[in-house]
């Protein structure tokens, strides 16, 4: 019954058409929970099983120039017969939620569950590798690394207590920084935080020279019975380098980076209309990351 | 052998406590005292007399070790976790060890830690303002466009991630009941301290933890200098030609339990007031549908007008916007908002057209037509809303009255003058409550909205004079409820609704004969609609399956009084659909969807009797229940690659729409009735689009192309006679953007199109060309420095090969003085073009419009905060 005209608009109905049909696709899979949009509810694979667990106070800058941009997420170190894994425990939280949340609980929407941190380092996971799974945007992001290397200088006179185990002083330069750690050999686990281990005890606090990144043990349960799981989703599989390398295009420049990847192109203009291509000028970040050697 | 690997990752280190440059090494090996199983990740150390640690080492899968000995050192310790630790003495050169160690339970002193919180109703971001701030922003609009996720559409509507946000809250009020615009483009970015981003924000207490949001909230947390004063921004602006000015004052201020914010602007610059008044969120309650989105329609359309450029180009306007917003928390938790807007627009348009109709019996139509349009708007919106945990309940009311008139001057072809009269008045009233009864809620949303259009449109020259009264009443109700379980991978959802419609047309003709076509209307038509919609949602990490189902019943009931027509109609009506999509990878993905639609007939063609639009067209309807279907069937296809930055995406779409109704052209005289008959027709319609764009130099640059053509084939009636038609159009857009410096940035795009339109039977076609391309470059050279110049070209290709180029270049600066003070110079149409022509295909008949464009303007003006 409608008017069929085509015209110059035309062309820019069918653009606008085209582009509205894509954005109801995303947006249908966006309310119904499936794994486009940040923070979406993400089902769970079990790889095992843990037999202790240890809980680290995890703050870091977001502006190394204020003291006052730090944030802090507690973080949870799972460590099971060969293997660990070292993630956010409150992003543990809202997923182990999602799954033992009743239909009076969730509505029709489930929608977005939001945690902290959303990477995780798999340690001996495949076999004599690392695996690290992160998120960028909406897209989820897995690399491989060989075990890496961390040549450790142990000063055992110095000595601090932490929660209650006496721990000695530890150092080495990795991936571009240099870190302090305390570890204890009342533990007798290899492990650590983050991508940390091989000292003879457990890593208790690490902390970067520069005071940016710090992981400090708030919890131990050794009698844990918490699966250890791994996020099932279709990855960009990548390797070290080329995920920090998108991952400061995107905390740069998060316009440029949802154009090039999502094909939509934004412009930006002033309330009388006129362009305004400084707001669409890629920002400085404020802060590194914690690797600092992929440039 | 069996391997027990104990709690231990085989780091590749070494421990160096002690010096190297050994000669010897103590190897052995690591079992298990009971069945002799190797043990790996056993921590060998190695300590002197005194007890210090020398150096460390840890068993391998196979529980051998190897570890340097220098002959220091007395004792070589063992542990393990599960192990009882075991120390061995050293001395000198030894044979390999052989070492068991005995189980032992794990004894560590636990500290337990409290989960932390789940903040599962919300996250909120918080982004510094001064951290993204520049020189060149005036106010929190400006900056909110450069942090990360947040979008400002150029309807001033704010997203992110994506989606509309659902709230904006100043202080943590939601002052401005959506009309955010009013704030977002006036709060000076100096005043606000924080803007905190709410993911997944749901706004109605009583449903956080119970219904989750997608979308998110903003929250402006001001400055403290900032609160229990007035501040605001003056804005003074002068220029020519004509004389030019564009003043404006912003005030606000913001004190616990009371808000306000006082509005007004006056503008002849192009600017539209309907910018910044527009409302844009609404309160949805699971879902529920947006009220009255089929608003009556314009029956006189005297006053309305649209081009392909921007309207600031061709708004000849002086326009002023007063509004004052107002909120008050009362004791028992109760906020009480009142928003009351008064809105002018006045606008001069002078354009010129030439119709051909495809049809060498039929003369084609020169038009010039000097138009002025008048439009006052008065509005006020008032709320009251309680938010408790156990307990939401909100009532807004709206009430807008609206009187424009519209002033036309038509030479050419016809020399007659039209004027139109165009009130509207517009009462909406919205109820949600939500309830927590034990663990189930109880929600109620009603939405109930009134519109009235009494118009008339007098037309009249020296020989004739015609005059139409036409006056239409719709009232629309919604009530709508919803549920939803979740099992495992699978998800039922339900909603359901009640909608009732009622429509009355009252309309009457003079002065103009028409054959045996009547000319009045009085009638009414009453549409009930119930409707369910259950829906399953499947998904795992590759599939995600949708498909629902629409089932609705329908009773049409329409009654002409003057004829004493009745009808009545009851139908039930099924339309299924599917939608799946598949990823392949995680950068691959496939969407497929169809579907079945029925529509019943749409309630604006329930009349007979024709109304005149303008001296030349009229409308008459079809009061009849005929249902139409649509079938389509959508396939795309979509590669992304963020490593890369590598974007792509191809897609097609077939639609195939079964109307039981074709649209019919009478030429009556010197004027054209449009129709419907009761012949059913067909139309197809093919669409292609495909897309690839590539980030370069570490995505300081993106390039990219997307094109795409469609097909539609369809027929309608011209004087009894069927004419089916095609129509065809395709389009290219390639894009270059990017930073180049630091100091400079640009970016350009050009739209080219064909479209074309071929009549089977007599043979007729036409097609034009159009190209558009746009450069803009923007210069940073000092910091208290922003500088823009942007290029527009046109080009035209009409049907009769004439072609038509069209240069529109601007620039603009602006200085910040201080803090507080900054000037700014722009200029507009720097060569003066006077017109801008291009073509456009209608039903049977192509149109060559010509409009006049805003002269070289040249705007200085000052902006004051404080």
């Amino acid at each position: 019954m409608k008017n069929v005209f085509f015209s110059m608009f035309g062309c820019f109905l069918f653009v606008s058409a085209y582009a509205q049909q894509q954005q109801v696709f995303t947006f249908q899979a966006g309310t119904t929970g499936v794994s486009v949009g940040a923070g979406t509810p993400v089902k769970q694979k079990e790889i095992g099983k843990a037999a202790m667990e240890f809980f680290y106070d995890y703050h870091y800058l977001t502006d190394t120039t204020d003291a006052a941009s730090e944030k802090k997420d507690v973080m949870i170190l799972q460590v099971s017969y060969g293997m660990s894994k070292f993630s956010s425990y409150r992003t543990m939280q809202t997923d182990s939620l999602i799954r033992v949340s009743t239909a009076d609980r969730i509505k029709a929407n489930p929608g977005k569950y939001v945690g902290g941190s959303t990477f995780s380092i798999y340690k001996n996971y495949p076999s004599g590798k690392f695996t690290t799974t992160d998120k960028i945007s909406t897209d989820w992001f897995m690399y491989e690394e060989d075990i890496p290397v961390q040549e450790w200088t142990i000063d055992d006179d110095s000595t601090k207590e932490i929660l209650g185990y006496k721990c000695h002083r530890a150092e080495c330069d990795f991936h571009g920084r240099k870190y302090i750690a305390w570890y204890s050999d009342e533990i007798p686990v290899a492990d650590g935080p983050w991508k940390f281990g091989g000292l003879p005890g457990f890593i208790a606090e690490v902390s970067d020279s520069e005071g940016h990144y710090k992981f400090a043990l708030v919890g131990i349960n050794s009698n844990a019975a918490r699966d250890i799981t791994i996020h099932d989703v279709q990855y960009n599989k990548t390797t070290r380098s080329k995920f920090y390398i998108t991952k400061r295009k995107f905390d740069t420049d998060p316009i440029g980076y949802m154009s090039a990847v999502s094909g939509i192109n934004l412009t930006i203009t002033t309330p009388d209309g006129s362009p305004n291509n400084e707001l669409m000028k890629p920002r400085e970040l404020q802060y590194d990351y914690i690797e600092r050697d992929y440039k | 052998m069996m391997i027990r690997c104990i709690f231990t990752i085989l780091l590749c280190t070494t421990g160096s406590a002690t010096l190297y440059g050994q000669s010897a090494a103590i190897t052995g090996v690591v079992a298990d005292s009971v069945d002799k199983a190797s043990i790996a990740g056993v921590i060998i150390q190695l300590f002197d007399a005194k007890g210090k640690a020398l150096s460390y080492t840890f068993s391998k899968d196979d529980g051998k070790f190897s570890l340097p000995y220098s002959g220091k050192g007395s004792v070589l310790s063992f542990k393990s976790m599960g192990y009882r630790k075991c120390t061995v003495p050293i001395s000198g050169n030894q044979s390999p060890l052989e070492i068991l160690l005995a189980e032992e339970a794990v004894q560590l002193r636990d500290v337990i830690i409290k989960a932390p919180d789940i903040l599962m109703k919300s996250d909120t971001l918080v982004y510094n303002v001064r951290k993204y701030a520049d020189a060149g922003d005036r106010t929190i609009a400006d900056v909110l466009k450069k942090m990360p996720g947040i979008e400002v559409a150029e309807s001033g509507q704010i997203k992110y991630n994506g989606l509309p946000i659902n709230k904006f809250y100043i202080e943590g009020n939601d002052l401005l009941e959506g009309r955010y615009g009013l704030a977002s483009n006036n709060i000076s970015h100096n005043d606000v301290q924080n803007v905190e981003i709410m993911e997944n924000h749901q706004p109605i207490q009583a449903l956080q933890g119970i219904d989750y949001s997608e979308q998110a909230g903003l929250n402006l947390r001001l400055k403290e200098s900032a609160k229990l004063r007035w501040t605001g921004i003056v804005n003074g602006g002068t220029g020519f030609s004509p004389l030019l000015y564009d003043a404006s004052l912003f005030a606000m201020r913001i004190a616990g339990k009371r808000q306000c914010m006082e509005t007004a602007r006056i503008n002849n610059t192009g600017w539209n007031p309907a910018s910044q008044s527009a409302r844009h969120t609404t309160d949805n309650l699971f879902g529920t549908t947006t009220l009255m989105q089929n608003q009556l329609p314009d029956y006189i359309t005297v006053g309305e007008y649209a081009t392909p450029t921007e309207e600031r180009r061709i708004r000849f306007n002086q326009s002023c916007l007063f509004n004052t917003t107002n909120s008050i928390t009362l004791k028992n938790d109760y906020d009480i908002k009142a928003n009351i807007t008064y809105e002018s627009d006045n606008l001069d348009f002078t354009r010129s057209s030439y119709t051909g109709y495809f049809d060498n019996s039929l003369s084609p139509l020169t038009e010039t037509e000097y138009l002025r349009t008048r439009a006052h708007t008065f509005s006020g919106q008032f709320a009251l809303q309680s938010n408790k945990p156990s307990m939401y309940l909100k009532d807004y009311l709206s009430v807008d009255y609206g009187w424009n008139n519209a002033m036309s001057d038509i030479a050419g072809s016809y020399e007659i003058k039209q004027k139109a009269e165009k009130p509207v008045f517009n009462l909406a009233n919205e109820l949600q409550a939500v309830k927590h009864i034990k663990n189930r809620i109880l929600t109620l949303s009603s939405s109930n909205k009134l519109v009235k259009k009494p118009h008339s449109l007098l037309m009249e020259n020296q020989e004739k004079q015609y005059f139409q009264d036409v006056t239409a009443l719709a009232f629309q109700s919604i009530t709508e409820t919803s549920y939803g379980w979740i099992f495992g991978r699978w998800q039922v959802k339900g909603r359901a609704g009640f909608n009732y419609n009622y429509n009355e047309l009252e309309s009457n003709l003079t002065g103009i004969n028409i054959g045996k076509i009547p000319v009045t209307n009085h009638s009414n038509l009453s549409v009930i609609n119930m409707y369910i919609r259950p829906e399953i949602v499947y998904e795992n990490k590759r599939l995600w399956l949708n498909p629902y189902i629409i089932i609705n019943y329908y009773r049409y009931s329409f009654n002409e009084k003057i004829s004493g027509e009745h009808l009545t109609k009851n139908d039930g009506i099924i339309s299924p659909a599917l939608s799946i999509r598949y990823k392949f990878t995680a950068g691959l993905e496939l969407f497929t969807d169809a579907r079945y639609v029925t529509t019943p007939p749409e309630k604006d063609i329930f009349y007979w009797g024709a109304i005149m639009n303008n001296y030349r067209y009229l409308n008459a309807g079809y009061p009849s229940y005929n249902v139409n279907t649509v079938s389509s069937v959508a396939l795309s296809l979509r590669y992304r690659n963020p490593i890369s930055s590598v974007f792509a995406n191809i897609g097609f779409k077939y639609e195939k729409n079964n109307y039981s109704l074709t649209e019919e052209q009478l030429f009556v005289n010197e004027q054209i009735l449009t129709t419907y008959s009761p012949v059913s027709n067909n139309s197809d319609t093919y669409r292609f689009n495909g897309g690839i764009s590539k980030g370069i130099f570490s995505g300081k640059i993106h390039i990219g192309m997307d094109m795409g053509c469609a097909q539609i084939k369809t027929a309608t009636i011209r004087n009894s006679v069927v004419v089916p038609y095609q129509s065809n159009s395709i389009f290219a857009m390639p894009k270059i953007k990017g930073t180049i410096l630091k100091w400079i940035s640009a970016e350009y795009t050009l739209l080219a199109s064909k479209n074309r339109m071929n009549f089977k039977d007599n043979g007729f076609g036409s097609s034009y060309i159009n190209l558009k391309q746009k450069l803009t470059v923007s210069l940073f050279p000092i910091k208290k420095i922003q500088a823009h110049i942007g290029v527009e070209h046109y080009h035209t290709k009409f049907n009769d090969q004439t072609a038509e180029n069209l240069l529109l270049p601007d620039a603009g600066v602006r200085w910040r003085l201080s803090d507080k003070v900054d000037i700014s110079l722009s200029a507009s149409n720097l060569m003066n073009e006077g017109y801008y022509r291009y073509s456009r295909h209608e039903t049977l008949s192509e149109t060559t419009y010509c409009y006049r464009l805003r002269p070289r303007n040249i705007i200085l003006s000052a902006q004051v905060k404080f």
